[in-house]
C-alpha cells in the first residue's frame, strides 16, 4: 500500500472524480533501465541502493511515478545477508563483553569475541547486524518481471491505496462473483447483492463495514483494498469507491473497471483453496452414490444472491440436489439471517459449514441442523449426518 | 427487542418504530434495515432503551457472548497513598476516566487495582508489543487465573487479557462484545483519530485511562469521550524526592562542525524566508495546515525539504556523536540509556561504542533477555531510539544520556521519567544533548525549565 504522500501524488480530482495516474507503455523506457539499474546494484545494502535511486536516473523519470514506483520495488527486491555468526548470538555476547571489558580499547573486545567465534573481527563487526532491516542486500528480480508486470504492480499497489480510503464499494460484476463475496464476508464486510436487470449473469456488490454508518474510518480498509486483487480474475466488472481523500474528508469517486490495467491475485487464498480441494477428495470416497458439482450456479434468494461451493447430487434422486456453502469467517446474528432468507425462499436443502475458529466462543454458534462446523477439513460424515 | 453485537456495532433486532434521537448513537442502517448504534455507546443505549417512554417491548439483551468465564480472584495488593487516592478518583467517576501520574509512579499497580476493584472481564491494551510482555508477566504475578495475550505472534482470549493496540484494532470487531473494563496504557496515543476505532468497537462501559502525558485539544475532548476525562492528576514534582528518584538535567551545548553549520545555515535561511512569508499572510496557522499549503508550490516543498534535511542533520552531529563516546567512557560504572532519534543513530552507536541496541528490529525475546541482563548488571548500557521511551520498566538506570528526539515535550517528559524508578540514595544524571545557535538548544532551555519545578522539589 502506498502511504499517504505517495498517493497524493498518484491521483488527481477532476470535479469529483478521482483520475488516478497509472504507469503505462510510456514509462516503460525508464522501469527497463531501473530495472537494469536494480540488478547492477544485487548483493549490495538497501542503503546504497535508496542512495543511488536519489541521484539522477540514466532515462529520466516523472519524479513522483518513480517514488511510486521504488515504493513497489523494494519489497520485490531485498533479502537478508548472509552471516558467519548467527547475529543474535554475535550481539549478545560481543555486547556483555565490551560491558565486562573495563574500558578495553574497542578492536580489543572486538578481536577477543571474534576468537571465541573462530571468525575474524571484521566478520563479527559485519555479522551482528545482519539480521536487521538495514543491513538487507538487493536480490535478484525474477525473470519475469518485465517492465509491463512492474507497472501493473504499481497500478495495483495505486488503485488498492485509493480503495483503502473508500467509504462504501459498489461492484457490479458479469460472471462469477462467488470468490469475491465469499472474500468480502471473510473479512467482515456488510455486503448486499442483487441482481443487475437486463443482465442474467450480472450481480450488484455493495460493500462496507459496520462503522461507515456513522464515520469514515479506517478499519475496514484493509479489507475493502483486498478486493482488487480478486477484482480482476472476474470476467467484467465495474467498481465504484466513494473515498475520502482529502483531510477535509470530501467525499470523491474512483472508478475500476475491467481493461484497467492492473495487476491480479494469483487464484484463491490457498487456505480456501485447500479446504475445497480437501472436500472434492473426502466426499466421494464416504458417499459414493453422490456426484459431486465444484461452484455450482448462483442461488436466487428473495431479491438477493447466495454462492454456493458444492452441489450433493444423490444419484437415484438427481432433482434432490444439495447446495453446500463453506462461510468461513461469521457471526451469530450473519447465520440467523441467512438461515432465514433460505427458509423464507423456501430453500431446505442447504448446508453451511463454518470455520470453527471465526466465531469467538463455542456458545455464540445458532443451534442448527444445517450447519456443520470445520476445522482444518470439512467432515464428509458430518455433512452426510445434516442430508439424511 | 433484541440487542445484538455486530462487528464492533450494536444492532437492535425486532424494534418497533423508533425515535433515534432519544437513543445515544443509534441510526437507522438502510444496508440490512436495522436500528444500528457504535459499541462504545453501549451504556447509554440499553439505559434510553430501558427507561423511554413511552415504554418500549422488553429488550433482550444478547450482547455479550454467552460462553465467557468468569475472571479469577485476584492477589491482595498495597498501594502507596498517592495511588490510593487515584483510584478513588476513578471510582468515584463512574468507573470512566483518566488518570495522569508521572513516569514511574506505578501506574500499572493502579490498573492492577481498578481491575480487582472492578472484578469483570478486562482488556489491556498497550502500544508495544515490549509493554506486552511486561503487562502479561505484572499481570500473572497479581491474578489467579490465567491471562490472555493478543498481540507479539499470540492470540489467546482470556477473561483477563492484554492486547497491543494493533491487535485489538484489527480483533474489535470480533472480540469487542467480551469485556467490560477497557483499561488503556499510554492513552495519549488515542484521540487524534489514528486507531480510535480500537475504543470505538468495544462495548465496555467501565474504562481507564492511563497516561503521564496528557494529550491537548482536541484529541483531549475525544479522549474524555473515549474513555473518560482526566480524574487525577499528578506532576513529577509531586512525588519527586519520596516516591520517585532526585534527578539532575544537564543541557551540554554543542557546535557544528564548520561544513555542518554551513549547511544548517542555508536550509534554515530557505526554511525561514518561507515559514515568515507564509506566517505573514496567515499568522495563526497551525504547523499541519502550513505543511498542506507548503506541499502545494514548489518553493514550499523545497522549503519543506531543506527543514527535514536540518532535522536529520541535529539528530547526530559529529560534537554529539563524539559527547557519547566521552559519555559513555565517564559513566562506566553508571547504568546508561542512549536515546536516539531514530535507529540509524542507534546502531551507528552501538557499532561505535558496543552498546546493545534496543529497537523495533530486535525481536521480542532478545529485547528481553537484554533487559534482564541490564538490571543483572551484565549489560552496563542500552541505546534505544523510541522503544524505550515508553512504559518499559527499567528500574535502576541512573544516568540517561538524550542525543535527539522527534515526538517533542512528551517524548522528552516520558524519557526523562525512565529513569526516576526510586532506589535507595539513587540521584539520577540526565544529558540533554542540544546543539548552539539552533532552535534545538531552544526547545532543551523551554523543556528544562518545564522541569524545573521538580527539579527544586528534588533538591
Amino acid at each position: 500500500m502506498l502511504p499517504p504522500a505517495l498517493l497524493r501524488v498518484s491521483a488527481h480530482l477532476e470535479g469529483e472524480r478521482v483520475v488516478p495516474h497509472y504507469f503505462g507503455a510510456r514509462d516503460e523506457p525508464w522501469l527497463r533501465a531501473l530495472l537494469a539499474e536494480c540488478a547492477r546494484f544485487v548483493g549490495r545494502t538497501m542503503a546504497e541502493w535508496r542512495e543511488r535511486v536519489r541521484e539522477p536516473q540514466i532515462v529520466r523519470a516523472p519524479k513522483a511515478k518513480l517514488q511510486v514506483m521504488l515504493s513497489v520495488l523494494e519489497p520485490l527486491c531485498r533479502e537478508r545477508p548472509e552471516a558467519v555468526v548467527p547475529p543474535k548470538e554475535g550481539r549478545a555476547a560481543l555486547f556483555r563483553a565490551a560491558s565486562n571489558s573495563a574500558g578495553a580499547p574497542r578492536a580489543a573486545v572486538l578481536s577477543s569475541v571474534a576468537a571465541s567465534f573462530g571468525v575474524r573481527a571484521v566478520d563479527l563487526e559485519a555479522a551482528i547486524f545482519a539480521d536487521l532491516p538495514m543491513e538487507q542486500r538487493v536480490a535478484a528480480l525474477p525473470d519475469a518481471l518485465s517492465p509491463a508486470r512492474l507497472a501493473a504492480e504499481a497500478n495495483l499497489a495505486i488503485a488498492s491505496s485509493l480503495v483503502r480510503r473508500a467509504k462504501q464499494v459498489r461492484v457490479i460484476v458479469h460472471g462469477d462473483a462467488r470468490a469475491l463475496v465469499r472474500h468480502a464476508r471473510r473479512a467482515g464486510l456488510i455486503c448486499r447483492e442483487s441482481r443487475l436487470e437486463h443482465a442474467p449473469r450480472g450481480v450488484v456488490l455493495e460493500l462496507s463495514g459496520p462503522l461507515a454508518l456513522f464515520h469514515h474510518g479506517q478499519v475496514y480498509a484493509q479489507a475493502l483494498a483486498s478486493l482488487i486483487p480478486r477484482l480482476a480474475n472476474c470476467e467484467h466488472f465495474e467498481l465504484t469507491a466513494t473515498c475520502a481523500l482529502g483531510r477535509d474528508g470530501v467525499l470523491s469517486s474512483f472508478l475500476l473497471r475491467s481493461g484497467d490495467p492492473i495487476a491480479s491475485a494469483r487464484g484463491p487464498a490457498p487456505s480456501e483453496a485447500r479446504l475445497q480441494r480437501k472436500f472434492e477428495r473426502d466426499f466421494p470416497r464416504v458417499a459414493p452414490g453422490w456426484k459431486l458439482i465444484f461452484e455450482p450456479e448462483a442461488v436466487a434468494v428473495g431479491d438477493a444472491v447466495q454462492f454456493p461451493d458444492f452441489e450433493l447430487v444423490p444419484a437415484s434422486a438427481p432433482d434432490q440436489r444439495w447446495r453446500l456453502e463453506i462461510v468461513g469467517f461469521w457471526t451469530p446474528d450473519y447465520l440467523q439471517e441467512k438461515l432465514r432468507r433460505l427458509q423464507a425462499a423456501g430453500i431446505e436443502r442447504f448446508v453451511l459449514c463454518i470455520d470453527h475458529r471465526g466465531g469467538c466462543a463455542e456458545g455464540e454458534r445458532p443451534v442448527d441442523p444445517r450447519i456443520v462446523p470445520y476445522k482444518t477439513r470439512i467432515d464428509p460424515r458430518a455433512v452426510l449426518a445434516v442430508i439424511r | 427487542m433484541r440487542l445484538l453485537f455486530d462487528h464492533g456495532t450494536l444492532v437492535l433486532v425486532d424494534a418497533p418504530n423508533l425515535h433515534v434521537a432519544r437513543v445515544p448513537g443509534l441510526r437507522w442502517d438502510p444496508r440490512v434495515a436495522l436500528f444500528r448504534a457504535p459499541a462504545w455507546r453501549y451504556a447509554q443505549v440499553c439505559a434510553a432503551l430501558h427507561h423511554a417512554l413511552p415504554p418500549l417491548p422488553p429488550l433482550r439483551d444478547e450482547v455479550r457472548p454467552s460462553a465467557l468465564a468468569e475472571p479469577a480472584a485476584w492477589n491482595p495488593l498495597e498501594l502507596r497513598p498517592y495511588q490510593r487516592a487515584a483510584l478513588l478518583s476513578w471510582e468515584l467517576s463512574g468507573r470512566a476516566g483518566t488518570l495522569v501520574l508521572p513516569t514511574g509512579s506505578g501506574k500499572t499497580r493502579v490498573a492492577i487495582a481498578a481491575l480487582c476493584a472492578a472484578g469483570v472481564r478486562a482488556l489491556c491494551l498497550v502500544p508495544t508489543r515490549a509493554l506486552l510482555e511486561q503487562w502479561c508477566t505484572t499481570l500473572r504475578a497479581a491474578y489467579r487465573g490465567e491471562v490472555g495475550c493478543l498481540g507479539d505472534g499470540r492470540h489467546d482470549l482470556q477473561a483477563i487479557t492484554v492486547a497491543t493496540f494493533e491487535s485489538a484494532y484489527r480483533l474489535m470487531p470480533r472480540i469487542g462484545a467480551h469485556f467490560d473494563l477497557l483499561i488503556v496504557d499510554e492513552a495519549h496515543h488515542f484521540g487524534t483519530g489514528l486507531r480510535d476505532e480500537a475504543l470505538e468497537m468495544a462495548i465496555a462501559p467501565q474504562r481507564l485511562g492511563l497516561t503521564a502525558t496528557p494529550a491537548s485539544e482536541p484529541a483531549a475532548s475525544r479522549l474524555a469521550e473515549l474513555i473518560g476525562p482526566v480524574v487525577h492528576h499528578l506532576e513529577i514534582a509531586d512525588l519527586a524526592g519520596r516516591w520517585l528518584s532526585n534527578f539532575d538535567l544537564l543541557t551540554v551545548q554543542l557546535g557544528l562542525t564548520p561544513a555542518e553549520r554551513a549547511k544548517h545555515d542555508e536550509d534554515q535561511k530557505l526554511f525561514s524566508t518561507y515559514r515568515r512569508r507564509q506566517r505573514d499572510c496567515d499568522p495563526e496557522a497551525p504547523w499541519q495546515d502550513f505543511v498542506s499549503a507548503a506541499a502545494q508550490s514548489p518553493e514550499g516543498r523545497a522549503a519543506l525539504s531543506a527543514w527535514r534535511r536540518n532535522r536529520h542533520l541535529l539528530q547526530f552531529t559529529e560534537a554529539k556523536a563524539a559527547a557519547v563516546g566521552t559519555l559513555l567512557a565517564r559513566h562506566r560504572d553508571s547504568k546508561v540509556i542512549v536515546f536516539t532519534a531514530d535507529n540509524e543513530a542507534a546502531y551507528r552507536i552501538a557499532r561505535e561504542h558496543l552498546v546493545m541496541p534496543i529497537t523495533c528490529d530486535i525481536s521480542r525475546a532478545e529485547r528481553q533477555a537484554a533487559l534482564s541482563a541490564f538490571r543483572a548488571g551484565q549489560l552496563r548500557a542500552l541505546v534505544s531510539a523510541r522503544v524505550l521511551n515508553e512504559g518499559i520498566d527499567v528500574p535502576d538506570a541512573d544516568v540517561a544520556i538524550i542525543v535527539s528526539g522527534t515526538q517533542g515535550e512528551r517524548e522528552h517528559m516520558q524519557r526523562v521519567g525512565r529513569l526516576l524508578r526510586p532506589m535507595p540514595g539513587k540521584r539520577a544524571l540526565i544529558y540533554h544533548l542540544a546543539t548552539r545557535a539552533t532552535a534545538e538548544l531552544r526547545r532543551a532551555i523551554e523543556r528544562r525549565h518545564a522541569l524545573a519545578p521538580a527539579r527544586t522539589a528534588a533538591r
